[in-house]
């Protein structure tokens, strides 16, 4: 019996001008969000491979360790094709500064080479399915009671000995029978632009990713199925079920999270990120005073009357390049550098004393973004997509930790190999070609400059014992795990909603 | 007769459910929103008093280093918050908001970091335009879509046309009633979110803020008018009021969420520019260029010795670099900006656009307020370089080489802070806002029109039976 209901409201339904425009809109807009989506990923992919064989090109390029600061760019996330998250937040690529620890990617937000092109919002799949998914389960369950009565209908039904529940179980069913195709329909298409479109590839485990959130969707449907359920269970009319549904879809889509977002960010408290900035220029003064007054005794020991260097070059983060420089010059830039780059990664922690403090208050944000979330279904659905997706706050974090990692492997290969205190950390030129002050003179008087004067004419440093990042993503039991309490509460909602709608329809006055 | 029908359509939706719950949901996001936006201001003005003071201690730092190292330093100006951003932020968070300057240059824009949490999912705040272009626009559709096709249904539709009385009568009637309503709603709660914002806040509600309200209210009335009017129509081009719905909620997801949402998409397509990486190559192919042709000695500096012959030619070439990026930095900016205004001219297909960048403008805020700071430093950095000229001129100890990245070679003199020119912001005219607006403005009100005209004419035709 329950099938044949079941059945009925299908064929219905099948015809209903509801399905047409829910499909019309689907058929529209998915493939355009999955098109728009792959566009972005692949611009994305040409700026990743852009920087990062700059970064190559850099790296091997670089003469002295002081210049030897690998930039480490993040690969794209293929699956935020489905879920942007907060990848549009961040840059790709993270430079490990020895005087200062990063606290995000940089380069171009959302890699746009438009700034202002960041006023305009973008959608995502997962969005798509958020706003349409519920509207459409709304739209197919908000009458499935009233209409029944309004058309006298439900009496002929009860009185033919149908039970309530058995009822209520077959209209439910009819309408998961249109949604599910339905949903299942939108996934295959963005499948089969993705497949085509060759610009995109996943892995198993990724296609994996996208199965578990299809069963998260299935989860996020059924609940705003229940939902409309619940609500005609409890009102005469289908026209005031359809206000009440409307206006729950439009709470829980667009105002829970708008008003979650803006309260979040209204109440939890975060410094302007130029205040923190002029703290860390404060304390890079305090550096740069010890800096200088070290410079001076160190010059006062060494007897050096004046610092003249023929070819120099400087940089951020103590970077510095020198050629034909007099000996006496070279070795105090040496002795300097022995001491103030230790100085440089103490100040660093310094530093991040008050960088963590911005980005626990920034975080602190986070979390309580991800708490108020169990007030809207479409933000834990979101939430967990994004988490699925390696697009969410967790993922950016967890590779930020890996690459704060890096920085002290990095670190600990200078201090071990005493690079600091060698030559090669601000000169290529070979050691037995740097002249004295006199022979200095001499030279760049006759104007005949030897090549070895010249930094880009010294050989470049043999890197084949640096230690290389490699980037590990999160895997799937992870983020299951992560997200697995979300997944949960949407089907305790679920239940819960049921068991109402039941309750309800059991005391449904059926005249 | 107007009056009556209008009277009759106001009554039948004032005892409706769906007003009583869209008023309730509105006052309330109008109550949250107020008591958010008062915390957010307060806690922005508080970092930009400290940032405010920072920079005006990092410049009198500099000023009592030296001239040079005030000139040559790359200060930035970030935009102060707004007091009318409990109207609109106007995107201002997403729009680049700080601008990088020192006496030689304005070197660019960028959207500062923090400006809003990056961990963050891009939302918009509950300010009155959300409420507006979200909430109210929502219900305009919601109250209109079934004034025609649910009389229909209802069979009172042929009844009240037995009457004598004309269609466009009703028609009018019932737009009426519904722009009233909504826009009687939206004045409560603007009335409400002023008394929270008097109690709770620190925002200063002087005339300018109040005719700024009354410019939102008018421009949110031609807005609704224009969501009513699109009610309308799909309420006239369908028999059945299920039908009539499903068409305004398509029309309601293109206008708020498809059009706006796919806009850098179809810039990128239809108005594209050159990548960051292309120009930042061609600027480093002209400094390849200008390095290879720079004598020997170009880079050679001498600590102690301002006139050390060669530090001319350091700071020729420092000056041919900062020439070189200027010129293609410059070009670039201007396509971005290009780029930018005619995604926003595609964008203009719907209603939330033309009120978000009328608004914007009225506002003084977003783009219009970004152009007029990006125009206005640039005359501001004139001055100043013309003040640090002037400086470096007096000082007989200068060899006058003008350098704009380091101090090798102009004086090494302090100067004295209260000389030194300070940038700071100027609001837009109201003569230049309107003059940014009124295409925008005029695009609306003609769309309302054309779109209310269209559902004139179907419902003169629509058969009532």
């Amino acid at each position: 019996m329950i099938w044949h209901i079941a059945k009925k409201d299908f064929l219905l339904n099948v015809i209903s001008v509801r399905f047409i425009i829910g499909f019309l809109l689907c058929l529209l807009i998915i493939p355009f969000t999955i098109i728009v989506n792959i566009d972005d990923y692949k611009n994305q992919m040409r700026i990743y491979q852009i920087d990062r064989q700059e970064a190559e090109k850099n790296i091997k390029e670089t003469h002295v360790y002081s210049g030897l600061r690998p930039v480490i760019v993040k690969p794209p996330e293929p699956l935020g094709i489905f879920c942007k998250g907060i990848s549009a937040n961040m840059g790709d690529e993270v430079k490990t500064n020895f005087g200062q620890k990063p606290i995000f990617p940089e380069g171009e937000a959302s890699l746009r080479d438009n700034p202002f092109l960041n006023s305009f919002l973008s959608i995502d799949f997962v969005s798509v399915i958020t706003i349409l998914i519920s509207l459409l389960a709304l739209l197919f369950s908000y009458d499935l009671f009233t209409r029944e009565r309004e058309d006298g209908t439900l009496k002929l039904n009860i009185s033919k000995g149908i039970s309530r529940s058995t009822f209520m179980a077959g209209k439910i069913l009819g309408v998961f029978i249109i949604l599910v195709p339905l949903l299942v329909f939108c996934y295959l298409l963005s499948f089969l632009i993705i497949l085509l479109s060759r610009d995109v590839s996943f892995s198993t485990g990724e296609w994996m990713n996208i199965l578990i959130l299809f069963i998260v969707s299935l989860f996020f449907m059924v609940f705003f199925v229940l939902a409309g359920t619940f609500i005609s269970s409890l009102v005469r009319y289908s026209s005031t079920s359809i206000v009440i549904c409307l206006f729950a879809w439009a709470w829980f889509v667009f105002l829970a999270p708008a008003i979650i977002n803006y309260g979040v960010e209204s109440f939890v408290e975060t410094e302007l990120y130029e205040n923190v900035r002029y703290a860390l220029d404060e304390i890079d003064r305090q550096y740069y005073d010890i800096h200088n007054k070290k410079s001076r005794e160190i010059q006062e020991n060494e007897k050096l009357q004046s610092r003249s260097w023929w070819n120099a070059n400087g940089g951020l983060d103590g970077y510095f390049e020198t050629s034909g420089t007099p000996l006496e010059v070279m070795e105090f830039e040496r002795k300097l550098k022995a001491w103030s780059e230790p100085l440089r990664i103490e100040y660093a922690d310094r530093k991040w004393a008050v960088q963590k403090k911005y980005l626990d208050d920034l975080t602190r944000q986070g979390h309580w973004q991800q708490y108020l979330a169990w007030f809207s279904p479409s933000m834990i659905f979101e939430q967990v997509s994004a988490g699925l997706c390696r697009t969410d706050m967790y993922a950016f974090l967890g590779f930020m930790d890996e690459v704060h990692s890096y920085r002290e492997i990095l670190i600990g290969h200078f201090k071990k190999n005493k690079l600091f205190d060698s030559f090669r950390y601000i000169t290529a030129q070979p050691l037995d070609q740097i002249v004295p002050f006199e022979e200095y003179y001499r030279i760049s008087k006759s104007g005949n400059i030897p090549d070895c004067w010249s930094n880009s004419n010294n050989p470049v440093l043999d890197l084949s014992d640096i230690p290389v990042f490699r980037y590990r993503p999160v895997s799937l039991p992870v983020l299951i795990n992560q997200g697995l309490l979300r997944i949960i509460a949407l089907l305790a909602g679920s239940i819960v909603l049921f068991v109402l709608a039941q309750w309800s329809f059991n005391k449904y006055d059926i005249r | 007769m107007l009056k009556t029908i209008f009277i009759k359509e106001s009554q039948n939706l004032i005892y409706s459910l769906r007003f009583q719950v869209s008023f309730l949901i509105t006052m309330l996001v109008f109550i949250v929103g107020s008591i958010g936006f008062v915390k957010t201001f307060d806690a922005a003005q508080k970092n930009y008093i400290d940032y405010s003071k920072n920079r005006t201690e990092e410049i009198k730092r500099l000023a009592s280093v030296s001239a040079t190292r005030l000139a040559t330093r790359r200060l930035t100006f970030n935009f102060a918050p707004r007091t009318n951003g409990i109207m609109s932020d106007c995107n201002e968070r997403e729009l680049p908001n700080k601008i990088a300057y020192s006496a030689f240059n304005v070197f660019g824009f960028e959207v500062a970091t923090g400006s809003s949490n990056p961990l963050l999912k891009v939302s918009q705040g509950l300010s009155w335009s959300f409420i507006v272009t979200i909430i109210l626009s929502f219900l305009a559709l919601l109250f209109a879509f079934d004034s025609v096709s649910g009389e229909k249904e209802q069979l009172t539709l042929a009844l009240s046309l037995c009457n004598r009385i004309s269609r466009g009568t009703v028609l009018f009637g019932k737009f009426l009633s519904i722009i009233s309503l909504l826009l009687i709603t939206e004045i409560i709660g603007i009335i409400i979110s002023i008394l929270l914002i008097v109690i709770f806040g620190s925002v200063p509600i002087d005339p300018r803020f109040l005719i700024e309200t009354a410019g939102f209210v008018i421009l949110s009335g031609l807005f609704i008018s224009c969501f009513t009017a699109f009610g309308m129509l799909a309420s006239v081009a369908s028999r059945n009021s299920n039908v009539s719905l499903m068409i305004s909620l398509s029309i309601w997801l293109l206008f708020v969420i498809i059009i706006p949402n796919n806009a850098v998409f179809w810039a990128n397509k239809l108005f594209p520019i050159d990548h960051a990486d292309v120009v930042d190559k061609r600027k480093a192919e002209g400094w390849e260029e200008l390095n290879r042709n720079a004598p020997p000695g170009s880079w050679s500096s001498h600590g102690g010795n301002l006139f050390y012959p060669k530090h001319e030619l350091r700071a020729r070439l420092q000056m041919s670099f900062l020439v070189n990026d200027k010129k293609f930095m410059d070009a670039y900016y201007s396509d971005m900006m290009r780029q930018f205004v005619k995604t926003r001219y595609f964008t203009l297909l719907s209603p939330v656009a033309l009120f978000d960048y009328s608004n914007e403008a009225f506002l003084g805020g977003g783009y219009l307020r970004f152009r007029k700071n990006w125009e206005d430093l640039h005359i501001f950095q004139e001055q100043f370089l013309q003040f640090f000229k002037d400086f470096d001129n007096k000082d007989e100890g200068s060899p006058h080489w003008y350098n704009p990245n380091e101090d090798y070679s102009t004086t090494h003199l302090p100067v004295a802070f209260e000389t030194v020119p300070v940038y700071e912001e100027q609001l837009p005219s109201y003569g230049q806002r309107l003059d940014f607006m009124k295409y925008y403005l005029m695009i609306m009100i003609a769309y309302t029109g054309i779109v209310f005209f269209i559902s004139f004419v179907l419902f003169v035709k629509y058969d009532v039976r």
